[in-house]
């Protein structure tokens, strides 16, 4: 909707540029013509005077600032009208496009879910993981190798 | 008549403008008229940048425009000045007083000499 709302407006001021400048050659004319000068020498000399209409207008349209989003409609244009002529090429571009983004939001998913969330307990950044270590033997998690007794020593000893 | 125009420097135009606009609104046709007038025919208006330079300053909120009926009963887009575009003219005008001050006190140090 707002594309084609701008795209109206667009239109819109072109007609209103042309107006301007319409009434401004008119008037310098009758002026030329009211000073006794031949009607068509009039014409010449008042569009030599106001310069070339189109670039005139370009420029006004540079003022406006509106230039980029005429030649960003323009673009958008050239690129749909150059996709469908060229399917084979288009469905490959939105194909890559389409995995690409898959395989970024998979990653970020599973990083989002596995390292950047905290963990669902309370003070999830104090859990620790114990180790116990004999000489035979290295293990993990609930060693039997770890004594209630050690496991019980002061917390403060645990807190990283 | 045949007097050589000179041309506008650089950036006055805005301010010409603005001050022309001041004084009522104006439309685009009668804003290159006034110029040549107050100028006596002194300064060469490019019309051809007077639109663009109107454009710009309505863009920039100095200047703001309807379209009104002339004495002639046509319709033509006239330019008023904003608030924005007053205070905008005020200091411009100031500042380019003071530049003339100052580039007339340069090109009369010759006759009072350095004292």
């Amino acid at each position: 909707m707002n594309w084609w709302q701008r795209l109206w407006r667009r239109n819109k001021m072109e007609e209103q540029l042309e107006k301007e400048l319409r009434f401004h050659l008119d008037e310098h004319v009758n002026q030329l013509i009211a000073e006794g000068h031949a009607p068509d020498l009039a014409q010449r000399s008042a569009r030599l005077a106001l310069g070339g209409p189109e670039q005139v207008k370009e420029k006004c349209r540079d003022a406006r600032g509106t230039r980029w989003l005429e030649d960003l409609l323009q673009d958008f244009r050239y690129a749909l009208r150059t996709l469908r002529r060229r399917p084979g090429f288009a469905a490959v571009a939105i194909l890559t496009l389409a995995l690409g983004s898959a395989a970024t939001t998979v990653m970020f998913t599973v990083i989002n879910g596995v390292l950047l969330k905290p963990l669902a307990y309370p003070e999830a950044d104090r859990l620790v993981t114990l180790h116990g270590k004999t000489e035979s033997m290295v293990s993990s998690g609930a060693s039997p190798t770890l004594s209630f007794r050690t496991i019980k020593a002061p917390a403060a000893l645990w807190d990283p | 008549m045949t007097a050589p125009k000179s041309d506008l420097p650089q950036g006055t135009l805005d301010l010409l403008i603005l001050k022309v606009v001041a004084l009522g609104s104006i439309h685009g046709y009668a804003i290159a008229q006034r110029l040549e007038q107050v100028s006596r025919g002194v300064v060469r208006v490019p019309e051809g940048s007077l639109y663009p330079a109107l454009h710009r300053l309505e863009n920039r909120g100095l200047l703001a425009a309807d379209w009104k009926e002339t004495e002639t009963g046509r319709e033509a887009k006239f330019y008023r000045l904003t608030g924005k575009g007053r205070k905008q003219l005020e200091t411009e005008a100031a500042s380019w007083q003071r530049l003339i001050d100052a580039v007339a006190l340069i090109l009369g140090m010759a006759d009072g000499g350095a004292r």
